[in-house]
């Protein structure tokens, strides 16, 4: 953080740094030439002055790269040129601008639909009251929050009207004289269907006593994927399959568009493919077994989903 | 001039070299360098296409302040001083060489 408010100082005094810069660099030229006519150096005087301009001229260019980005002085060196060449033919900019302009208008058009229609159609209440927990190493990677966190989480944030947790995980749906299928899956804890006010199609949602450990595996089949694999039969709630070789009781079949929050995205950009094939199936039993991530300088972030 | 940094210096020993150069005392960048070289007795020479970048990558850490002044023969030169965090950084780089060095001391000597 104050790493970028130097940066920020740095590019707004850019003129006058560099200035700074060269002065500096011009000096220690001096002082260095200096030292080598006192100890009565041999060396042909312009071409040690020509060779120390190249070094300089390097030298600067790489300090400024400490400051910004490269990349930042190419895009604005890209937007200099590109701002000459458009004034160079305005008949030409004037069309583009517009036939882009209307593009845009279009997309953006289609996606406030789609918006409408598949974000705000999320079975959650008040989406922008949901966050999002994880965990980040050092390196700003993600990582999960094991059991002991979510606990702390839990504990310390009385506030919210609930705690819910999920990961998601590959999953190899089988039955008796079949092929599996390989779908994706979230593990998820109780809480969350209750929180998000959702309801299944068919049969029901987890429930308090499902997370215990020890209890019975059980699974809610995404809605695509319960069509897809079995035609949409509703005989499957109360059926046993096996979800990576464990078997476990299908308690309910989920309505169609419910997704589990984390692939929010996915849909808003999906263009049918997406949810056309077995997307996914969800499902919960022994995630809440604990399991203690440790890493020593890992800090928690709060992530508002919209 | 054509003075060149050692091609073998490992990465990162730059910014701890003038560090540690730096704990003496103010000094401007071309001090720096000399110091660098005599105390190494010539093996390692500071060229400034990379001194000058290393410098103004810690003054971005903040690990080291600039600030102009008078030099030796009265003209205007830029000095640097060490802050705070540049010495804890200091602490932290010397040790992590130094275990780089044991480690590459183990591996040289193994059987």
């Amino acid at each position: 953080m104050r790493q970028l408010l130097r940066r920020l100082r740095y590019i707004l005094r850019q003129r006058q740094l560099e200035a700074d810069l060269r002065a500096e660099m011009a000096f220690h030229c001096e002082l260095a030439e200096h030292d080598l006519a006192s100890r009565g150096a041999a060396r042909d005087a312009s071409l040690a002055a020509h060779n120390a301009f190249g070094s300089a001229a390097l030298a600067q260019n790489r300090a400024r790269d400490v400051w910004i980005w490269p990349w930042m002085q190419d895009a604005a060196h890209d937007v200099r040129l590109a701002v000459r060449l458009l004034r160079k033919d305005v008949g030409f900019t004037v069309v583009m601008v517009l036939v882009l302009g209307a593009g845009i208008g279009v997309s953006n058009t289609q996606f406030t639909l789609l918006n409408a229609i598949c974000l705000r159609g999320l079975p959650i209440e008040r989406p922008d009251r949901v966050l999002s927990v994880e965990g980040r190493d050092p390196r700003d990677r993600r990582l999960g929050l094991s059991f002991r966190e979510l606990e702390e989480v839990r504990s310390a944030a009385p506030a919210f009207a609930g705690v819910a947790a999920s990961a998601d995980l590959s999953v190899a749906v089988g039955d008796a004289g079949r092929t599996p299928d390989r779908a994706v899956g979230t593990y998820i804890s109780s809480e969350a269907f209750g929180l998000l006010h959702a309801r299944p199609l068919l049969g029901r949602v987890f429930e308090a006593g499902d997370d215990r450990p020890g209890a019975q595996p059980v699974a809610i089949l995404a809605n695509g994927f319960w069509k897809a694999r079995y035609g949409g039969d509703p005989a499957i709630v109360g059926r046993a399959i096996r979800t990576n070789g464990t078997p476990t009781l299908v308690v309910g079949a989920a309505r169609e568009r419910f997704e589990f929050p984390g692939r929010v995205d996915r849909r808003a950009q999906g263009d049918g493919a997406d949810r056309a094939r077995p997307a996914g199936g969800l499902r919960r039993h022994d995630a809440v077994e604990p399991r203690v991530y440790r890493h020593p300088h890992r800090t928690v972030d709060w992530i508002p989903l919209r | 001039m054509g003075s060149r940094e050692s091609p073998e210096l490992l990465p990162g020993t730059l910014d701890l070299l003038i560090l540690k150069t730096l704990v003496g005392g103010a000094m401007h960048g071309y001090g720096i360098a000399q110091r660098v070289k005599e105390v190494s007795e010539e093996v390692l020479q500071v060229g400034e296409s990379s001194l000058y970048p290393a410098l103004q990558r810690l003054l971005l850490r903040g690990w080291v302040r600039a600030e102009w002044g008078a030099s030796e023969n009265n003209r205007r030169a830029r000095y640097y001083t060490l802050t705070a965090a540049g010495r804890k950084q200091l602490a932290v780089e010397r040790q992590e060489f130094d275990r780089l060095i044991v480690a590459i001391h183990k591996v040289l000597n193994a059987t």
